[in-house]
């Protein structure tokens, strides 16, 4: 088998793990810590499917930034340990198996009907899929041309979208301090 | 033909890849639905949006189009967008109320 292959497999396994370890873990620490390595198996799973920037942001942003707040605002708030008494509701009894069951028969048909369909995704040209330089398909040069030119009202638009997001950010923040002063 | 690594993407890659995604997408919502604080539902919302990510990206690798790695970069800046605004929100309730276990809120129900 080739090496890319196993390491593909093994990414995405170590990926599940991540997510079974944020489900299950008490502390809120340990599935942020579960959260992270599902990100960097992902982060390397990009990588081998040739989106060399978004595997970049990915560790830059998700594994960097949003993690970083997520794991400092965990110490910031040092909840209290009886929240983490009872961590699940009583319905994970019932509805965890169920809603894995529901997932794996769904991919159990998908295989099936790929399987006697003739290869589903074979149909596609191999040539169209052969392995590309970075710099024809997911390097940085070739995908900020893409970004900035036929998706620019998107990457305009998405930056309005953070900059409402400020602007919530700071009204909660105003909610804190009016509420303080009304005591 | 030539790479093993793009016969296993055409492949039986796929069925794999998309087992991947559903599994994460499942674990993330088992998340957001069966745990009991804030904090670890608004990382099960993260790990459903990185679940999508991935279908997007193998999807733009099989196609050779750049739309869907375009399509996942607007998911991560969604997704920054509503961790800010999400821990906002968790620090403000945990400063009204001293925790943030979500049966505490069961009275703000609609």
């Amino acid at each position: 088998m080739d090496f890319n292959v196993i390491m593909y497999i093994f990414f995405g396994i170590v990926s599940i793990a991540g997510g079974v370890i944020l489900v299950g873990a008490k502390h809120p620490i340990r599935g942020a810590m579960g959260l992270l390595t599902t990100m960097l198996a992902l982060a390397a799973m990009y990588a081998q499917l040739h989106a060399h920037t978004i595997a970049v942001f990915q560790v830059i942003i998700y594994a960097g930034a949003v993690m970083v707040l997520i794991v400092y605002f965990i110490m910031l708030l040092d909840i209290k340990s009886e929240d983490y008494a009872k961590p699940f509701s009583k319905f994970f009894w019932f509805g965890a198996p169920l809603l894995l069951f529901a997932v794996f028969y769904f991919i159990f048909k998908l295989s099936m009907v790929i399987k006697s369909d003739g290869a589903f995704f074979a149909t596609l040209n191999p040539s169209l899929v052969s392995p590309n330089a970075p710099e024809a398909f997911g390097g940085i040069k070739i995908f900020s041309k893409e970004l900035l030119t036929k998706y620019l009202f998107a990457f305009e638009f998405v930056s309005t979208l953070l900059f409402a997001a400020i602007v919530a950010v700071i009204a909660i923040v105003q909610l804190d301090w009016k509420g303080k002063s009304n005591e | 033909m030539n790479n093993p690594f793009t016969d296993f993407i055409i492949g039986s890659g796929g069925i794999y890849t998309i087992a991947v995604v559903l599994l994460l997408f499942t674990l993330g919502g088992m998340t957001v639905l069966f745990r009991r604080t804030l904090l670890h539902m608004l990382m099960g919302v993260e790990l459903m949006l990185n679940a999508v990510n991935l279908s997007f990206i193998y999807f733009s690798r099989l196609h050779q189009n750049h739309d869907g790695q375009i399509l996942s970069l607007m998911i991560f800046v969604v997704a920054a967008c509503e961790v800010a605004v999400g821990i906002a929100i968790i620090v403000h309730l945990f400063k009204r109320t001293g925790t943030i276990s979500v049966e505490t809120y069961t009275a703000e129900r609609g």
